[in-house]
């Protein structure tokens, strides 16, 4: 059982994470985006547009 | 002479409007914590697949702030009797707990039932999300579907003929508040 297919050994993977204090949001499709993923996209974007 | 209860006959989905969030396992505890910052909670449960994580997710929740009690079927049924109580009584707004209630949630302060892991059977949703008759008051399900749910997810709302629909950027409160007013929820 669980989730993320875990075992008594294994700890899941959001046990790992520290959440970041800032929120997330949700586009059209109902996916989560944290704003980790979000900045990450800008970085994208802006490498790419510099490059 | 031996008789059938069906207990799902009891329960019903009406008055709960049901969404999905998509989201990588990794980020469940982050969309929680962005879910409890944006929605008017009055009381929300929280529902774990396995007893080892309710446990850890209890502890995540007031790593994060929030007051948090959590039930499993490990936990003595003395103790187990003595934090439901304590809930229904309001003393903490969530509860995080695995698959123990067998005749839908039956306490009228709860207003958001969260499945942090999806159930594999429509049985276990409708136990989960479903309220009794005589209970049956306004609402939200929120469920954090990963990719390998997807099917899942289909599936037992096929079964249950129901919609489950995903997750929009802002939640009318009228959908799940008592006393409507204030904030429009956008999450």
């Amino acid at each position: 059982l669980g989730g993320g297919g875990d075992t008594e050994d294994n700890l899941p993977e959001w046990a790992m994470e520290n959440p970041s204090e800032l929120g997330g949001t949700f586009d059209s499709s109902g996916a989560f985006h944290g704003d980790a993923d979000l900045q990450k996209a800008a970085k994208a974007v802006a490498e790419q547009r510099d490059s | 002479e031996p008789y059938e209860i069906n207990l799902m006959e009891e329960l019903t989905l009406k008055g709960v409007t049901q969404y999905y969030a998509f989201v990588q396992e990794r980020q469940k505890v982050h969309c929680l914590n962005t879910l409890f910052s944006k929605l008017q909670i009055n009381q929300s449960i929280i529902f774990c697949n396995s007893t080892q994580r309710v446990e850890l997710l209890a502890k995540k929740i007031t790593e994060l702030g929030y007051c948090c009690y959590y039930i499993h079927a490990k936990m003595a049924q003395a103790h187990r009797n003595r934090v439901f109580h304590d809930f229904r009584q309001g003393l903490c707004r969530n509860l995080v707990c695995s698959d123990l209630f067998t005749r839908g949630i039956d306490v009228q302060a709860v207003n958001v039932v969260i499945n942090f892991d999806f159930p594999r059977m429509a049985e276990t949703y409708l136990h989960r999300i479903g309220r009794s008759g005589r209970f049956g008051h306004l609402g939200i399900a929120i469920n954090l579907i990963t990719y390998e749910d997807r099917f899942d997810l289909h599936r037992i709302e096929k079964e249950l003929g129901t919609e489950i629909k995903p997750i929009p950027k802002v939640i009318d409160p009228a959908l799940y508040v008592a006393n409507v007013g204030g904030s429009s929820g956008e999450i």
